[in-house]
């Protein structure tokens, strides 16, 4: 049994050493933070545009986030998607929640009342919540791996 | 790892290696994850790495991908939902084998 409960201390040894070696590899440059705060800011910021262009913002906000995906992969040799289990989670719901209220005030304000220098200010606020909400998730993500 | 502890519920043979082990636990945390990188954390050699991988797609725990990029070949892993199970089970009866309150299957 003492040999047995030793292998397995071993076992979840290796696996937390290989979780810490991972949240070394981990760490995202402000540049990475900020794609993502510009991806949400565009989206937030579509309802000031005329319908046409409305539509390529929209159409640019899906290319970024293909683009980012590839940066990480080349970058990182691998992917970590943001929407993972785990405590991220608390992290990741409530700034969707945000963006998606920001972009629903802009497209009420901008598109309905005729108002699209609003949506402009809500794209930086929507900018700021993003690149925060980012920096916290890689904190967290960092935390759980034991980093 | 003794022969008893295959017998602990949760507990997946296949996962008794190290390396398998921390194969799974890299990749339930990323989504994808490319060959070199999972030797480089796992401080395996190419031909290790290789056997490791194959064992886990036999086992159905992981799926490969293979693409080219800049004219080089690239192996892409990911786990499998019954993978990210049988990592998540094994684990836990890891757990229990370590806090005494093993519960034979």
């Amino acid at each position: 049994m003492d040999s047995m409960r030793e292998e397995a201390l071993a076992a979840l040894g290796a696996k937390g050493e290989v979780e810490r070696r991972l949240a070394q590899v981990g760490p995202c440059p402000p540049s990475r933070h900020a794609a993502f705060a510009a991806l949400m800011a565009i989206l937030v910021a579509s309802p000031a545009a005329a319908p046409a262009i409305r539509w390529g913002l929209l159409a640019l906000g899906l290319v970024g986030v293909v683009l980012i995906i590839r940066w990480d992969k080349r970058r990182l040799g691998m992917f970590i998607n943001g929407y993972r289990r785990g405590k991220t989670l608390l992290v990741t719901v409530p700034v969707l929640l945000l963006i998606e209220a920001l972009y629903a005030a802009s497209f009420d304000i901008g598109v309905i009342h005729g108002r699209p220098h609003v949506s402009l200010v809500l794209a930086a606020g929507a900018f700021g919540l993003a690149y925060a909400g980012s920096t916290v998730w890689q904190r967290v993500f960092l935390r759980e791996l034991g980093a | 790892m003794p022969e008893t502890v295959s017998v602990v519920k949760g507990f997946e043979p296949v996962l008794q290696a190290a390396a398998r082990l921390q194969i799974l636990a890299v990749l339930v945390q990323a989504q994808q994850a490319e060959f070199a990188r999972l030797k480089e954390l796992t401080g395996c050699s190419d031909s290790v790495m290789s056997k490791h991988l194959a064992t886990l797609v036999d086992a159905g725990l992981i799926r490969l991908k293979k693409t080219v990029e800049g004219g080089r070949q690239r192996t892409w892993a990911s786990v499998t939902r019954s993978g990210r199970v049988v990592f998540r089970d094994h684990v836990a009866a890891l757990q229990r084998i370590v806090s005494g309150g093993v519960d034979p299957a």
